[in-house]
Protein backbone atom coordinates (compact mmCIF):
# COMPACT_ATOMS: atom_id res chain seq x y z
CA UNK A 1 0.00 0.00 0.00
CA UNK A 2 1.09 3.63 -0.87
CA UNK A 3 1.50 6.24 2.01
CA UNK A 4 0.01 9.36 0.89
CA UNK A 5 -2.89 10.90 -1.82
CA UNK A 6 -3.14 8.76 -4.95
CA UNK A 7 -5.40 7.81 -7.90
CA UNK A 8 -8.47 5.84 -7.11
CA UNK A 9 -10.68 5.55 -9.91
CA UNK A 10 -12.09 2.09 -8.75
CA UNK A 11 -16.52 2.18 -9.19
CA UNK A 12 -18.74 -0.03 -8.69
CA UNK A 13 -20.48 -1.78 -11.86
CA UNK A 14 -23.77 -0.98 -10.81
CA UNK A 15 -23.73 2.47 -12.66
CA UNK A 16 -24.43 4.21 -9.28
CA UNK A 17 -20.89 5.77 -9.46
CA UNK A 18 -19.76 4.43 -6.21
CA UNK A 19 -16.38 3.11 -5.07
CA UNK A 20 -15.22 -0.30 -4.58
CA UNK A 21 -14.41 -0.95 -0.79
CA UNK A 22 -12.27 -3.61 0.70
CA UNK A 23 -15.40 -4.79 2.96
CA UNK A 24 -12.86 -8.40 2.85
CA UNK A 25 -10.83 -6.34 5.68
CA UNK A 26 -13.52 -4.64 7.08
CA UNK A 27 -13.67 -1.70 5.33
CA UNK A 28 -17.17 0.60 5.81
CA UNK A 29 -18.53 3.17 4.47
CA UNK A 30 -18.75 6.10 6.96
CA UNK A 31 -20.44 8.55 5.17
CA UNK A 32 -21.07 10.54 1.87
CA UNK A 33 -21.03 13.97 1.11
CA UNK A 34 -22.59 15.68 -2.56
CA UNK A 35 -21.59 18.51 -4.03
CA UNK A 36 -17.95 18.61 -2.84
CA UNK A 37 -14.82 20.33 -4.73
CA UNK A 38 -11.45 19.55 -4.05
CA UNK A 39 -8.10 21.38 -4.29
CA UNK A 40 -5.10 19.56 -3.75
CA UNK A 41 -1.93 21.70 -2.82
CA UNK A 42 -1.86 25.06 -5.25
CA UNK A 43 -3.53 23.72 -8.13
CA UNK A 44 -6.48 24.60 -9.07
CA UNK A 45 -10.17 23.24 -7.67
CA UNK A 46 -12.03 20.56 -8.87
CA UNK A 47 -15.49 20.02 -8.87
CA UNK A 48 -18.00 18.94 -8.68
CA UNK A 49 -17.66 15.21 -6.87
CA UNK A 50 -18.85 13.27 -4.25
CA UNK A 51 -16.75 12.62 -1.06
CA UNK A 52 -16.88 9.13 0.07
CA UNK A 53 -15.23 8.80 3.64
CA UNK A 54 -14.68 5.19 4.67
CA UNK A 55 -13.33 3.74 8.22
CA UNK A 56 -9.96 3.59 6.25
CA UNK A 57 -9.67 6.31 3.79
CA UNK A 58 -11.28 9.49 2.21
CA UNK A 59 -12.19 9.00 -1.50
CA UNK A 60 -13.13 11.93 -3.76
CA UNK A 61 -14.86 10.99 -7.03
CA UNK A 62 -15.38 13.04 -9.86
CA UNK A 63 -18.96 13.40 -11.46
CA UNK A 64 -18.03 14.22 -14.31
CA UNK A 65 -15.32 12.78 -15.10
CA UNK A 66 -15.64 9.02 -13.79
CA UNK A 67 -11.60 8.15 -14.92
CA UNK A 68 -10.75 10.42 -12.24
CA UNK A 69 -10.85 10.38 -8.24
CA UNK A 70 -8.74 10.23 -5.29
CA UNK A 71 -7.84 8.25 -2.38
CA UNK A 72 -5.73 8.88 1.08
CA UNK A 73 -5.31 7.03 4.05
CA UNK A 74 -6.49 8.50 7.22
CA UNK A 75 -3.31 6.59 8.47
CA UNK A 76 -1.48 9.47 5.97
CA UNK A 77 -3.43 12.68 7.30
CA UNK A 78 -1.51 14.02 9.89
CA UNK A 79 -4.13 16.92 10.31
CA UNK A 80 -7.62 17.84 9.57
CA UNK A 81 -9.28 21.29 10.37
CA UNK A 82 -12.40 23.58 9.54
CA UNK A 83 -10.85 26.43 7.75
CA UNK A 84 -12.90 29.50 7.11
CA UNK A 85 -10.83 32.03 7.18
CA UNK A 86 -11.00 34.10 3.49
CA UNK A 87 -7.31 34.75 3.86
CA UNK A 88 -6.11 31.42 4.16
CA UNK A 89 -8.42 30.35 1.22
CA UNK A 90 -11.38 31.74 -0.85
CA UNK A 91 -13.64 29.04 0.33
CA UNK A 92 -14.59 27.73 3.78
CA UNK A 93 -13.51 24.33 3.32
CA UNK A 94 -12.07 21.02 5.37
CA UNK A 95 -7.95 21.93 5.29
CA UNK A 96 -5.99 18.57 5.50
CA UNK A 97 -2.32 18.12 6.00
CA UNK A 98 -0.83 14.56 4.07
CA UNK A 99 2.14 13.14 5.31
CA UNK A 100 4.44 12.07 2.05
CA UNK A 101 7.66 10.19 1.43
CA UNK A 102 10.68 12.02 2.12
CA UNK A 103 12.23 11.50 -1.32
CA UNK A 104 15.28 13.77 -1.70
CA UNK A 105 15.82 12.66 -5.68
CA UNK A 106 12.85 14.45 -7.17
CA UNK A 107 14.26 18.51 -5.75
CA UNK A 108 13.00 19.85 -8.95
CA UNK A 109 10.25 21.79 -9.33
CA UNK A 110 9.64 22.12 -12.88
CA UNK A 111 9.00 18.54 -12.93
CA UNK A 112 6.52 18.69 -11.07
CA UNK A 113 4.80 21.84 -12.34
CA UNK A 114 4.03 19.72 -15.66
CA UNK A 115 3.57 15.94 -14.33
CA UNK A 116 0.87 15.73 -11.26
CA UNK A 117 2.76 13.85 -8.79
CA UNK A 118 -0.17 12.81 -6.40
CA UNK A 119 2.65 11.23 -3.70
CA UNK A 120 4.10 14.66 -2.98
CA UNK A 121 0.73 16.74 -2.45
CA UNK A 122 0.90 17.59 1.21
CA UNK A 123 -2.26 19.71 1.42
CA UNK A 124 -5.57 19.01 0.13
CA UNK A 125 -8.53 21.44 0.61
CA UNK A 126 -11.99 20.04 0.64
CA UNK A 127 -15.00 22.59 -0.43
CA UNK A 128 -18.37 21.42 0.13
CA UNK A 129 -20.68 23.79 -1.73
CA UNK A 130 -23.57 23.53 1.56
CA UNK A 131 -20.41 24.87 4.07
CA UNK A 132 -22.55 24.25 7.67
CA UNK A 133 -21.55 20.62 6.24
CA UNK A 134 -18.26 21.74 7.78
CA UNK A 135 -18.75 20.70 11.19
CA UNK A 136 -20.43 17.23 10.53
CA UNK A 137 -16.99 16.52 7.88
CA UNK A 138 -14.66 17.57 11.03
CA UNK A 139 -16.38 15.32 13.39
CA UNK A 140 -16.50 11.72 11.20
CA UNK A 141 -13.25 12.71 10.42
CA UNK A 142 -12.24 12.66 14.01
CA UNK A 143 -14.25 9.58 14.57
CA UNK A 144 -12.41 7.97 11.47
CA UNK A 145 -9.03 9.24 12.41
CA UNK A 146 -10.06 7.22 16.17
CA UNK A 147 -10.29 3.96 13.98
CA UNK A 148 -6.69 3.95 12.86
CA UNK A 149 -4.60 4.42 15.32
CA UNK A 150 -0.76 4.17 14.68
CA UNK A 151 0.32 0.19 14.07
CA UNK A 152 2.57 -1.03 16.76
CA UNK A 153 5.87 -1.93 15.23
CA UNK A 154 7.62 -2.88 18.41
CA UNK A 155 6.27 -6.53 20.02
CA UNK A 156 6.54 -5.65 24.25
CA UNK A 157 9.25 -8.09 25.44
CA UNK A 158 7.92 -10.85 27.88
CA UNK A 159 10.14 -10.96 31.27
CA UNK A 160 8.53 -13.69 32.83
CA UNK A 161 10.00 -15.65 35.62
CA UNK A 162 10.76 -19.14 35.85
CA UNK A 163 10.21 -20.45 39.01
CA UNK A 164 12.65 -22.87 40.11
CA UNK A 165 12.46 -25.34 43.28
CA UNK A 166 15.60 -26.68 44.56
CA UNK A 167 15.62 -30.49 45.56
CA UNK A 168 19.05 -30.52 46.69
CA UNK A 169 18.53 -29.96 50.49
CA UNK A 170 15.99 -33.32 50.56
CA UNK A 171 18.94 -35.27 49.32
CA UNK A 172 21.30 -34.16 52.53
CA UNK A 173 21.95 -36.85 55.10
CA UNK A 174 23.82 -35.51 57.99
CA UNK A 175 24.04 -35.95 61.67
CA UNK A 176 21.93 -35.56 64.43
CA UNK A 177 20.42 -31.62 63.17
CA UNK A 178 20.51 -32.11 60.09
CA UNK A 179 18.28 -34.91 60.20
CA UNK A 180 15.81 -32.64 62.38
CA UNK A 181 16.27 -29.84 59.92
CA UNK A 182 15.01 -32.30 57.26
CA UNK A 183 11.94 -33.36 59.69
CA UNK A 184 10.77 -30.06 59.37
CA UNK A 185 10.82 -29.90 55.67
CA UNK A 186 8.93 -32.90 55.57
CA UNK A 187 5.85 -31.35 55.44
CA UNK A 188 6.27 -28.48 53.14
CA UNK A 189 7.38 -31.28 50.39
CA UNK A 190 4.50 -33.38 51.64
CA UNK A 191 2.04 -30.12 51.01
CA UNK A 192 3.46 -28.86 48.11
CA UNK A 193 3.78 -32.13 45.93
CA UNK A 194 6.40 -30.40 44.38
CA UNK A 195 8.95 -33.85 44.28
CA UNK A 196 8.36 -37.24 43.07
CA UNK A 197 7.88 -40.65 44.79
CA UNK A 198 11.46 -40.41 45.25
CA UNK A 199 11.47 -37.00 47.28
CA UNK A 200 9.03 -38.24 49.66
CA UNK A 201 10.32 -41.95 50.34
CA UNK A 202 13.97 -40.45 51.50
CA UNK A 203 12.04 -38.45 54.65
CA UNK A 204 10.09 -41.57 55.85
CA UNK A 205 13.51 -43.58 55.86
CA UNK A 206 15.07 -40.80 57.88
CA UNK A 207 11.93 -40.64 60.17
CA UNK A 208 12.57 -44.74 60.85
CA UNK A 209 16.14 -44.63 61.81
CA UNK A 210 15.59 -41.86 64.44
CA UNK A 211 12.00 -43.57 65.72
CA UNK A 212 13.10 -44.49 69.03
CA UNK A 213 14.64 -41.38 69.82
CA UNK A 214 12.09 -39.06 68.88
CA UNK A 215 8.75 -39.63 69.95
CA UNK A 216 7.36 -37.44 68.68
CA UNK A 217 8.41 -38.31 65.02
CA UNK A 218 5.60 -41.09 65.25
CA UNK A 219 2.71 -38.35 65.20
CA UNK A 220 4.68 -37.58 62.00
CA UNK A 221 4.67 -40.60 60.39
CA UNK A 222 0.85 -40.98 60.64
CA UNK A 223 -0.03 -37.70 59.51
CA UNK A 224 2.26 -38.54 56.50
CA UNK A 225 0.34 -41.96 56.14
CA UNK A 226 -2.71 -39.68 56.95
CA UNK A 227 -2.42 -37.35 54.06
CA UNK A 228 -1.35 -39.87 51.56
CA UNK A 229 -4.23 -42.11 51.36
CA UNK B 1 -10.80 32.00 38.57
CA UNK B 2 -8.65 30.16 36.04
CA UNK B 3 -6.84 28.21 38.89
CA UNK B 4 -10.05 27.16 40.95
CA UNK B 5 -10.90 24.35 38.66
CA UNK B 6 -7.63 23.03 39.30
CA UNK B 7 -7.39 19.89 42.53
CA UNK B 8 -4.75 20.52 44.65
CA UNK B 9 -3.13 17.03 44.95
CA UNK B 10 0.30 18.40 46.69
CA UNK B 11 3.27 18.42 45.22
CA UNK B 12 3.25 15.21 43.10
CA UNK B 13 0.91 15.70 40.10
CA UNK B 14 1.29 12.66 37.50
CA UNK B 15 0.83 12.44 33.65
CA UNK B 16 -2.50 12.06 33.61
CA UNK B 17 -3.72 14.79 36.27
CA UNK B 18 -1.77 17.49 33.98
CA UNK B 19 -3.38 16.20 30.76
CA UNK B 20 -6.93 16.13 32.92
CA UNK B 21 -6.58 19.60 33.75
CA UNK B 22 -5.23 21.22 30.71
CA UNK B 23 -8.71 20.33 28.92
CA UNK B 24 -10.34 23.58 27.79
CA UNK B 25 -7.68 25.63 28.32
CA UNK B 26 -5.14 27.29 25.75
CA UNK B 27 -2.69 24.83 25.00
CA UNK B 28 0.63 24.79 22.64
CA UNK B 29 0.78 22.45 20.59
CA UNK B 30 4.26 21.19 19.13
CA UNK B 31 4.69 19.08 16.21
CA UNK B 32 8.09 17.12 14.84
CA UNK B 33 7.94 19.22 12.02
CA UNK B 34 8.44 22.21 14.68
CA UNK B 35 5.04 23.85 13.62
CA UNK B 36 3.34 24.97 16.69
CA UNK B 37 -0.33 24.92 16.94
CA UNK B 38 -2.12 27.18 19.53
CA UNK B 39 -5.80 26.84 20.73
CA UNK B 40 -8.85 25.40 23.00
CA UNK B 41 -7.23 21.91 23.77
CA UNK B 42 -11.31 20.31 23.54
CA UNK B 43 -10.19 16.50 23.41
CA UNK B 44 -7.13 14.24 23.83
CA UNK B 45 -6.53 10.61 24.05
CA UNK B 46 -4.01 7.97 25.17
CA UNK B 47 -2.71 8.23 21.69
CA UNK B 48 -1.91 11.61 21.69
CA UNK B 49 -4.50 12.60 19.06
CA UNK B 50 -5.24 16.25 19.81
CA UNK B 51 -8.40 18.33 18.98
CA UNK B 52 -8.77 22.15 19.19
CA UNK B 53 -10.38 25.09 18.93
CA UNK B 54 -9.91 28.81 17.67
CA UNK B 55 -6.44 27.01 16.62
CA UNK B 56 -3.83 29.27 15.12
CA UNK B 57 -1.11 27.66 12.83
CA UNK B 58 2.41 29.03 13.63
CA UNK B 59 5.52 28.39 11.33
CA UNK B 60 8.57 29.86 12.58
CA UNK B 61 6.56 31.94 14.86
CA UNK B 62 4.99 33.59 12.21
CA UNK B 63 1.27 33.10 12.20
CA UNK B 64 0.49 31.25 9.22
CA UNK B 65 -3.47 30.10 9.58
CA UNK B 66 -6.03 29.87 11.64
CA UNK B 67 -9.04 27.26 12.06
CA UNK B 68 -11.85 27.12 14.19
CA UNK B 69 -11.30 23.25 14.64
CA UNK B 70 -8.58 21.25 13.97
CA UNK B 71 -7.70 17.83 14.81
CA UNK B 72 -3.65 16.71 14.95
CA UNK B 73 -2.69 13.00 14.66
CA UNK B 74 -0.94 12.34 17.39
CA UNK B 75 2.29 10.23 15.90
CA UNK B 76 2.78 13.69 14.83
CA UNK B 77 3.30 15.13 18.25
CA UNK B 78 6.16 16.20 19.90
CA UNK B 79 4.69 17.76 23.02
CA UNK B 80 1.60 19.62 24.44
CA UNK B 81 2.31 22.49 26.78
CA UNK B 82 -0.03 25.17 29.09
CA UNK B 83 0.38 28.90 28.09
CA UNK B 84 0.15 31.39 31.10
CA UNK B 85 -2.00 33.86 30.59
CA UNK B 86 -0.97 35.54 27.37
CA UNK B 87 0.17 33.93 24.16
CA UNK B 88 4.08 33.79 23.94
CA UNK B 89 6.91 32.10 23.05
CA UNK B 90 8.78 30.57 25.72
CA UNK B 91 7.32 29.63 29.31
Amino acid sequence: MVAGLRDFTLRTEDGSGKPVLDESNGEELMHVQTSVAVALGNRPIESPGTLYITSRKLIWLSDVDMAKGYAVDFLSISLHAVSRDPEAYSSPCIYTQIEVEEDEDDESDSESTEVLDLSKIREMRLVPSDSTQLETLFDVFCECAELNPEPVQEEEEESGHNWVFSADQMDVRGGDDDAEWQISQSPTSVIGHSNGDEGLNQPMLELQINDQRFEDAEEMVHESETKDH
Amino acid sequence: MSGVGEKASGTTKTPADFLKSIRGKPVVVKLNSGVDYRGILTCLDGYMNIAMEQTEEYVNGQLKNTYGDAFVRGNNVLYISTTKGTLSDGA
